[in-house]
């Protein structure tokens, strides 16, 4: 499993079939929670989309009408294209940034499903069958988008 | 070459953009965003070299939270809106 930098800002990724087929399913997933009347109530989306001013509903009113649109099209256009290219050996510097954008959401939805904290050990989630699933997927994910930031590095 | 206009012109075109008082971008820490992502991120939205980057970052690890930029209401929600498109947890906030 490798990922390093390409010609043109992007990577070139190998990885096991299985974590590209992880990806596939994590990326729908993620689209399923950003497109679905269902998730509307979900601490996932408050999470993904905080509340922008701090102290001053109006003005956080204001942001999302501005700017909610924007962000959510971005997470859904981030989820699209990692479904759709996470079979790809080479990536372009887009859809590379789509990676990231979408790996990280991912990371949130998990993080925040495993309700993972600073005190809480990870170990803990493997152990538990309730969390297992969860927290294999997170560390995946984790280790895969460590690589992309590294690989992206500027410096 | 290219950047000296820029900087010299953007306090001005700010004054009159927006004569009120300014606004500071707030990140704060959360358990699961990674310490190397954080630290892309702020280099790639702002620009900022890898130094200041990290230490921004490292402000939202150990104090819970980091000033990352400041200006007129506008670009402030820009900076918030593509932070939160990053996965980042940003607010703003009156620069008191």
């Amino acid at each position: 499993m490798s990922v390093t930098a390409a010609p043109g800002g992007g990577v070139d990724v190998r990885l096991p079939p299985e974590l590209r087929g992880l990806l596939v399913s994590v990326a729908r997933q993620m689209h399923e929670v950003l497109t679905e009347d269902e998730y509307a109530d979900s601490p996932i989306l408050a999470r993904l989309f905080p509340t922008a001013v701090e102290d001053d509903p109006m003005a956080t009113l204001g942001f999302e009408q501005l700017m909610g649109k924007a962000i959510r099209d971005g997470k859904i256009e981030a989820a699209t294209v990692l479904a759709a290219t996470a079979g790809n050996e080479r990536l372009s510097a887009e859809e590379t940034l789509a990676w990231l954008r979408c790996l990280n959401d991912v990371r949130l939805m998990l993080g925040t499903h495993l309700n993972v904290s600073e005190d809480v050990d990870m170990e803990t989630y493997l152990e538990d069958p309730a969390t297992e699933h969860a927290a294999v997927v997170y560390l995946a994910l984790s280790e895969l988008l460590e690589m992309l930031v590294r690989a992206v590095d500027p410096t | 070459m290219s950047t000296a206009p820029s900087v010299l012109e953007r306090p001005v075109a700010e004054t009159v953009a927006d004569p009120d008082v300014p606004w500071v971008v707030i990140v704060w820490n959360d358990p699961i965003n990674l310490m190397s992502y954080v630290t892309w991120v702020f280099q790639k939205l702002f620009g900022y070299p890898r130094r200041k980057a990290e230490r921004l970052m490292m402000d939202v690890h150990t104090k819970g939270k980091a000033a990352v930029s400041h200006g007129p209401k506008e670009r402030c929600e820009a900076d918030v809106a593509a932070l939160h498109g990053y996965g980042l947890w940003a607010t703003m906030q009156k620069d008191r």
